[in-house]
């Protein structure tokens, strides 16, 4: 691919994405000009770069974007939450045509065909008669400017309410609408036409105007009178007014981008292998160091080494620590999909949610920020699915109407812990043991010992998420053994709590970075592969006698309890040369239950930078990754309790 | 009843309906010195608030809803 095209392709996405979080903000400070500018900026270097190539459609769609935004900047019309949506729309496009761009270098036919839809979404909705100019204010919205200029500078909505003469025959209520306005600031009332004579007066039809303002987003006051849209006049403000107490000051975070160097992964990747081969050939001159002090005059020498060797730990050290720093990444890397889609989400399901994000500046490798993702997505629609209530259900259990997600991210030690919690219905734990109970899962006897925090793990069991039935329940389980799965993958965990009525948090604990990890090198079928020692409980010897066929598997019994015993050659699918005699075995702790694992020898132990797969390979079933010998040959490092389950 | 006269007083009393705006206004234009009691009011039609509005009667105690109490009445205050 020419190095124009993929260095767009990466400035795309970012300025996609970094417009598409300005008009959020946007849509809840409709009155934020330095986001304004910014968003502006964005669709504007997005359109220019668009035109180095042959991309026609995309440029003259964001053309029109950018006219739009202008137009808004320039105070001659309003940002709506539909003119967001439809500029939105084609911000998503346009990542979308970018995908293509960088998959199979052209962009769809079906995808550019959309192009005349969504420009004329762009039209349609911003019609600038309907908007009329907020600068030289026409007489239509001249009177919510100066309602908040005298009555309340921090309102973000005025809205004029002029109910029909014959609204009250159809059922309409004018002021119980208007108590539903959430963060009301200022409300009037006066004759749409002059009061009629006492006896001409008509006690059923409405001759009110109201006017208010609202510190509220303007979706929101939107909502309320979704069923009066005729009837009523909302007028985003902010621009115009607080223009003039705050100065806007540009925004730093989005120049941010450009200041840094981008560097291809593949290439830190490279310098942490080496990094990784260097730490092993220091181990090698310890080794010297011993030779040297067994020499008969090699104490000087020996101690020379030692000196040398305290300096080489020291820096390889170092070396390790900033290789690592390179590939430290926000966790907001991973989290900045997530607003989008809890935006959708929310007006899908008909359930109103606010998404809460603490401490998304925090970092961690790109590896883990980037595996991250998939679990967390998993968890939201989980969370928005199952979890949260519909606004009815809510309002009967006394709860706001709007549900409240949040996202926290927590450091500990060397670890993060990213929780997401939702103030939704929760888990009944008693459902998920009869449902798993139902699906086999677990054994009635087993089911009955169980106590809560063990029932809630059994949404974790593979196989339960299949369970059809899960989403009748009020729990979720939809792919949670999918969640830990990848969170173990980079050496983390997951888990649960539930309480009835009031939510559920799910907590992801992962390492910031990836730690040197000790590795037990053992070899089977004449091949050495690694396993992690945390996963080890022990080793042992089996003599034969101690083993039990039962039908095609077999047992053994170590201190009086009875195990499984697997063959590592059977798991890796080699050729199985089990000595006659005693045999060497791994105790693995397995999904609470302990597993022999019968090998042909340990070789040694050693601490080394254990990487997780990358590419063609990350989805290899049982591998945990690979990490470079001293000898520059390559050690796959299993998952064992992957190639258990 | 939830419109009523009651010892030369015009109550309302609990829920008032659009229905009783024909109610009150005419109690409202037949008794020009009557005050209107509110203390009770529960939910009240706008229509009623309408009438209130417009014949300016003097109003006797704050209903419960606080949205009335805060926003509402100082409407019917400022138009009398």
């Amino acid at each position: 691919m020419d190095e124009l095209m993929a260095q767009f392709i990466v400035e795309a996405r970012e300025l996609v994405q970094a417009s598409i979080d300005d008009l959020f903000v946007l849509e809840a400070e409709p009155g934020n000009s330095p986001r304004l500018d910014s968003a502006f900026r964005a669709v504007h270097t997005l359109k220019g770069s668009t035109g180095l190539f042959d991309l026609g459609p995309l440029n003259s769609v964001l053309h029109k974007a950018e006219d739009n935004l202008g137009r808004v900047k320039s105070g001659t019309a309003v940002l709506d939450p539909v003119q967001i949506d439809a500029i939105v729309s084609v911000l998503e496009w346009i990542d979308e045509c970018v995908d293509d761009l960088e998959s199979v270098g052209a962009v769809g036919v079906a995808k550019l065909e959309r192009a005349l839809q969504l420009e004329a979404a762009l039209d349609t909705d911003f019609d600038p008669t309907v908007t009329k100019p907020v600068g030289d204010a026409g007489p239509s919205i001249a009177w919510a400017l100066s309602l908040a200029v005298s009555k309340g500078n921090n309102a973000s909505v005025a809205l004029r309410y002029q109910p029909q003469a014959e609204s009250f025959f159809s059922g309409d209520d004018p002021l119980a609408l208007l108590a539903q306005v959430p963060g009301i600031i200022h409300l009037s009332v006066k004759p749409r036409d002059p009061w009629p004579a006492p006896a001409l007066f008509d006690p059923f039809r409405s001759n009110l105007v109201f006017e208010a303002l609202s510190e509220a987003p303007l979706e929101q006051v939107e909502a309320i009178f979704r069923l009066v849209p005729d009837q009523v006049q909302l007028v985003p403000l902010g621009a115009a007014v607080t223009l003039d107490e705050t100065v806007a000051e540009p925004v730093e975070a989005n120049i941010d981008v450009s200041r840094s160097l981008r560097v291809d992964p593949a290439r830190i990747d490279a310098l942490l292998d080496l990094v990784g081969e260097l730490m092993t050939t220091k181990n090698a001159v310890t080794v010297l160091g011993t030779m040297a002090a067994g020499l008969a005059d090699g104490a000087d020498l020996a101690r020379a080494i030692a000196d040398a060797h305290k300096d080489l730990d020291r820096l390889t050290g170092a070396l390790y620590g900033g290789v690592l720093q390179t590939r430290m990444v926000p966790l907001s890397q991973a989290f900045r999909r997530l607003p989008r889609m809890v935006r959708d989400l929310s007006r899908r399901l008909g359930k109103p949610t606010e998404l809460l994000i603490e401490g998304d500046a925090f970092e961690a490798d790109k590896t883990i920020v980037d595996e991250l993702f998939e679990p967390l997505l998993h968890l939201v629609r989980n969370a928005m699915d199952h979890g949260i209530e519909a606004p009815a259900e809510r309002f009967a259990a006394d709860k706001p109407a709007t549900a409240i997600l949040s996202l926290r991210v927590v450091v500990d030690g060397d670890h993060i812990a990213v929780s997401l919690s939702d103030d939704g219905r929760g888990i009944d734990p008693t459902a998920i043991r009869a449902a798993a109970q139902r699906k086999g899962l677990v054994s009635v006897e087993r089911a009955a010992q169980l106590d809560e925090r063990e029932m809630l793990d059994l949404l974790f069991v593979p196989g339960f998420s299949t369970a059809a039935a899960v989403s009748d329940l009020s729990g979720r389980g939809v792919g949670l053994d999918a969640v830990r799965m990848a969170a173990a993958r980079v050496g983390g965990s997951v888990n649960l709590a539930s309480r009835i009525g009031l939510g559920t948090t799910t907590t992801l604990r992962l390492p910031v970075s990836f730690a040197l990890t000790q590795l037990l090198v053992v070899s089977v079928g004449g091949e050495r592969y690694g396993v992690p020692m945390q996963a080890v409980v022990e080793t042992v010897r089996i003599a034969p006698a101690a083993v039990t066929p039962i039908r095609s598997n077999r047992a053994f019994i170590l201190r009086d309890r009875t195990m499984p015993l697997l063959s590592l050659s059977d798991l890796l699918g080699l050729p199985n040369n089990e000595p006659a005699g005693d045999m060497t075995a791994l105790v693995l702790a397995v999904a609470d239950q302990q597993v022999g694992i019968v090998i042909d020898a340990i070789e040694e132990r050693m601490e080394t930078v254990t990487r997780p797969l990358s590419g063609v390979l990350s989805g290899m079933r049982g591998i945990a990754g690979t990490t470079v010998l001293g000898d520059g040959r390559v050690l796959l490092v299993l998952d064992l309790a992957e190639l258990v389950a | 009843m939830s419109v009523a006269l009651l010892g030369g007083i015009i109550t309302l009393t609990g829920e008032c309906g659009v229905e009783e705006a024909e109610t009150l206004l005419s109690l409202v234009q037949s008794n020009p010195a009557a005050s209107v009691d509110i203390s009770a009011a529960g939910p009240v039609h706008t229509a009623l608030w309408q009438v209130l509005l417009v014949s300016g009667p003097r109003i006797i105690g704050q209903p419960q809803d606080p949205f009335i109490r805060r926003w509402v009445l100082p409407l019917l205050v400022s138009a009398t």
